[in-house]
């Protein structure tokens, strides 16, 4: 798993910079000409705001103010920037050679005023929504911070909505969601790196995590792992995500993503390291361990006794709806003497004149759960109701009136279906594995459900998460670990949040 | 070349963990005919065995309806006429369901082993079926009465025995108990007996009483009274009740005693070199139904209720065990393996002559009744003018 980082190391010198396009431009002394550089890299983009004005004393302070309309605030351009220069008397303050730092010092009024030489980092201020101010007779330039472009509200996360716990949900902008999790964690050691990544999109993340919190190794890790990634644009979080897991082909995650604040600043306490990435209201934390597919925020703010109740009938929900499928099809397949006799009987009822096999009736209705729940997902909310109707009634009542599937097929769907829903978390997990299942209980019954019980354990124990192992706190009874698994310690016995431990050496581990 | 060597090997070693387990058996389950009950007649002839079962037929249809329809076929040993059947239906016969099997009369007198056998060796009959004899001619008359009266006599016959607990009727067996009993040294084996009544126009079976075994053949039957006498020795009563007649002056007058408890001990006891077994019983019984005005239920109308309902039931219990030892010479009781039990040495002396000497046993009973109620009522109803 790790080889596969170090392979692409080798490949990578190639994309070094794509942008060498400037690199032999240079800003001149003339406002005119500098202009014209900057048109001529912005061809054909007619966002670009280029407005020359002139101080009314001092003729020499000709300047001209470069922004891309819409990522910036222009109030604060007018105030700031133009309306200083524009109205002040700067023929006392100025002498010669120095119009550049006097406007930077004593003009302009802004918190971040930035000189620069370099083309490449002019454009780049410019995109990023920041004001370039080009002065007749220099060869730098100014770059005032005047980002402000439109944010959506903070808001409640629509997807991990709570009963109980704080109801806000991190945004489109990274410096917003940064801040959220800083008022969380009033704490110095909390730290913020910067990262960029995308060679088009220059998309900025943020990795998060409290020092002396989180393992060494984990960060190198991470680390290593986002410099060895190489992708033209990062349009969601879910791109890194995928780019740094563990098991790139396994339908299990090994890094999870939040909206919640709430749930970041507690996964921060337990070690654990964060990632913000701009544009992307999912915030990616790692490592990622199986039972917490079995968590939800609510279930730190409740009382512990019920979050017990909710994991364990979590826990159950997604055993039902990986194994209940299987299990129908093997008992009234292979073992009908396990199945009680009325209950038989019942099956044996309703199975009679039905034309196709159970194996075939529980693939069946298995698709059609899917499709209508992914057809449900997409829908806008007025079609959705039709997605039932015909859902509930065609498919459900009249493919039972009409003998196409028998009725306990479609009840044992409709748990499966349910239940898969009660951890949202899963994604392609339970689907994948109910199918494999159903093959291997189709193929030998009950014998073959075990075999593939096995398998997955197998799977599971030799998977990690960033050198953590994926089961821990499950497999073994260890007093540290099991605080926050199925059961949740009441926090009257919780100090500190249970920290990760890490494992030595776990890149050796692999390597054997 | 290492490498796929060892995946070589571990497919091969799944492949066989997979192919060799002899779990390939996919069948729907609505090819399958659920046999209920089965039946087990000689055939005139007598050379051969007839063997019936009772189906349930499931209706296809928008409510599922299910019937009881018997079949019988002949063959010379009882798969032989499994596998005949299975030639005339079309749907698989399939025993794993199955509640009951009923032994004819000369089935049984010829020797239970040779039917059982079958019935435990075959793997999809489960140990845990009841095992009665029918009183009838037949056997499979029993469940020919399923198709008549709308209901998987079967099924019914099932849940009649296992309340035998509460009726105290018929002695309830499952396969593997007969099968213990039939093996186990100082114990002989009984089954229920199972025979038709008529109720209200209708034929229906009826389990009552015991069929009374020597080794693994059929010797006579007790009746209900007697079998119920045979439960309380056993230790297998739980409840039912005691019909105990007035005495003296009130010889009509009935009382029904409901048997709330009883705990029955025997004790082999060992006197001058004879062996006597003391059966002591200890039941709680509720008054339940005084057929008359007079007082049973102050205090020395109790006592005497008490003591003659003792003596009665002594008197009772210890003519079954004289008819027994005189009539089959069968320890139906167990005698023989509570002294196995309780006294193994004086067991291996006597454990060859065990035979003889159950027949001249002294059995002495110690019945000990406590009237714990008098159910809803604290007296008996008055008659005024």
């Amino acid at each position: 798993m790790f080889s596969f980082f170090r392979k692409k190391e080798e490949k990578k010198a190639k994309t070094e910079n794509q942008s060498v396009l400037s690199a032999s431009l240079k800003l001149t002394n003339s406002v005119e000409a500098n202009i014209k550089l900057f048109k001529d890299i912005f061809t054909n983009d007619d966002t670009l705001i280029v407005r020359n004005f002139q101080n009314k004393y001092l003729k020499a302070a000709a300047c001209c103010v470069i922004y891309i309309d819409g990522m910036v605030n222009t109030e604060v351009i007018n105030e700031n920037i133009i309306q200083p220069i524009l109205g002040g008397n700067l023929k006392e303050e100025i002498s010669d050679g120095n119009l550049l730092e006097e406007l930077q010092y004593k003009v302009i009024a802004s918190s971040d005023v930035k000189e620069a030489a370099n083309i490449n980092d002019l454009v780049e201020s410019a995109i990023n929504g920041d004001t370039v101010l080009l002065v007749e007779g220099y060869k730098q330039a100014l770059i005032v911070s005047t980002k402000g472009w439109q944010t959506r509200p903070i808001d409640e996360p629509l997807a991990e909505r709570v009963v109980r716990g704080p109801r806000e949900g991190f945004v489109e902008s990274l410096i917003i969601n940064l801040s959220l999790i800083r008022r969380k964690i009033k704490n110095p050691d909390l730290k913020f790196q910067f990262k960029e990544l995308g060679s088009s999109t220059k998309t900025k993340i943020c990795l998060c995590y409290i020092e002396g919190v989180a393992p060494e190794k984990v960060l190198q890790e991470l680390i290593h792992r986002l410099d060895n990634i190489e992708i033209d644009g990062i349009m969601d979080s879910g791109y890194i995500q995928e780019l740094i897991k563990d098991a790139p082909l396994s339908p299990l995650e090994t890094v999870a993503s939040t909206e919640r604040p709430d749930n970041v600043a507690g996964k921060l306490l337990e070690g654990r390291i964060a990632i913000v990435v701009d544009g992307s209201p999912f915030v990616l934390t790692l490592p990622f361990l199986f039972v917490e597919y079995f968590h939800a925020d609510e279930d730190y703010y409740n009382d512990s006794l019920f979050t017990t109740v909710s994991r364990t009938l979590r826990m159950i929900g997604t055993f039902a709806a990986i194994f209940l499928p299987a299990i129908y099809v093997s008992l009234t397949t292979f073992h009908q003497e396990m199945i009680p006799t009325p209950l038989l009987l019942s099956i044996t009822a309703a199975r009679q004149g039905t034309p196709f096999p159970t194996i075939l009736e529980a693939v069946i209705m298995g698709f059609l759960f899917e499709i209508l729940r992914e057809t449900g997902t997409r829908m806008p909310a007025p079609i959705g109701q039709t997605v039932v109707i015909v859902g509930a009634l065609v498919l459900g009542g009249a493919a039972i009136e009409a003998r196409f599937i028998s009725a306990p097929m479609v009840i044992v769907s409709g748990l499966t279906g349910i239940t898969a829903l009660l951890t949202v978390k899963f994604k392609s997990f339970p689907i994948i594995l109910r199918l494999l299942l159903l093959f291997l209980a189709f193929l030998m019954g009950f014998y073959g459900i075990i075999f593939g019980l096995i398998g997955l354990v197998i799977y599971f124990m030799q998977m990690r998460s960033y050198g953590v192992p994926y089961l821990l706190g499950t497999t073994a009874f260890d007093e540290n670990n099991i605080k926050d698994t199925v059961t949740r310690t009441p926090w009257r016995q919780v100090h500190f949040h249970p920290r990760l431990p890490v494992v030595e050496n776990h890149e050796s581990d692999h390597r054997k | 070349m290492k490498s796929t060597s060892k995946i070589l090997s571990v497919i091969l070693i799944l492949a066989n963990t997979l192919f060799l387990a002899g779990c390939w058996n996919y069948r729907e389950i609505d090819t399958l005919r659920f046999v209920a009950g089965i039946a087990i007649d000689k055939s005139e002839t007598g050379d051969q065995y007839l063997l019936t079962v009772e189906t349930v037929d499931i209706k296809n249809g928008g409510e599922s309806i299910m019937n009881s329809n018997t079949m019988t076929v002949a063959g010379d040993t009882l798969l032989d006429a499994k596998k005949n059947m299975d030639s005339i239906s079309g749907k698989k016969l399939y025993f794993a369901h199955t509640r009951i099997a009923v032994l004819s009369q000369d089935v049984a007198k010829e020797g239970a082993v040779k039917v059982i056998d079958w019935l435990a060796r075959n793997a999809e009959l489960r140990e845990d079926i009841e095992v009665l004899v029918s009183q009838e001619s037949t056997a499979k008359e029993i469940l020919e009465t399923g198709s008549k009266t709308d209901q998987i006599i079967s099924f019914e016959l099932d849940k009649v025995l296992k309340n035998q607990k509460t009726i105290a009727n018929a002695p309830e067996k499952e396969l593997w108990t007969l099968i213990n009993d039939l093996g186990g040294s100082g114990i002989s084996a009984v089954l229920p007996l199972v025979s038709l009544k008529k109720v209200n126009s209708r034929t229906l079976p009826s389990v009552t009483g015991t069929a009374v075994f020597k080794k693994d053949k059929l010797v006579g039957f007790l009746n209900v009274d007697d079998t119920r006498d045979l439960l309380f020795i056993q230790n297998k009563v739980d409840g039912g009740s005691l019909v105990q007649n007035g005495e003296g002056d009130n010889a009509g007058t009935k009382v029904s005693l409901k048997i709330l408890e009883n705990r029955t001990k025997l004790k082999p006891i060992e006197k001058d070199g004879n062996l006597e077994i003391s059966i002591e019983i200890k039941t709680t019984v509720a008054i339940d139904e005084i057929e008359g005005t007079e007082n049973y239920i102050d205090e020395p109308g109790r006592l005497r209720l008490e003591k003659s309902a003792e003596e009665s039931m002594k008197k009772s219990l210890e003519n079954v065990v004289q008819e027994v030892q005189t009539k089959y010479n069968s320890d139906i009781f167990g005698f023989g393996a509570k002294v196995k039990a309780d006294m193994p040495g004086t067991w291996k002396e006597i454990e060859t002559l065990w035979g003889g000497k159950f027949k001249d046993l002294k059995v002495s009973v110690h019945p000990e009744l406590t009237i714990k109620n008098s159910a809803a009522f604290s007296q008996p109803l008055r008659i005024g003018d």
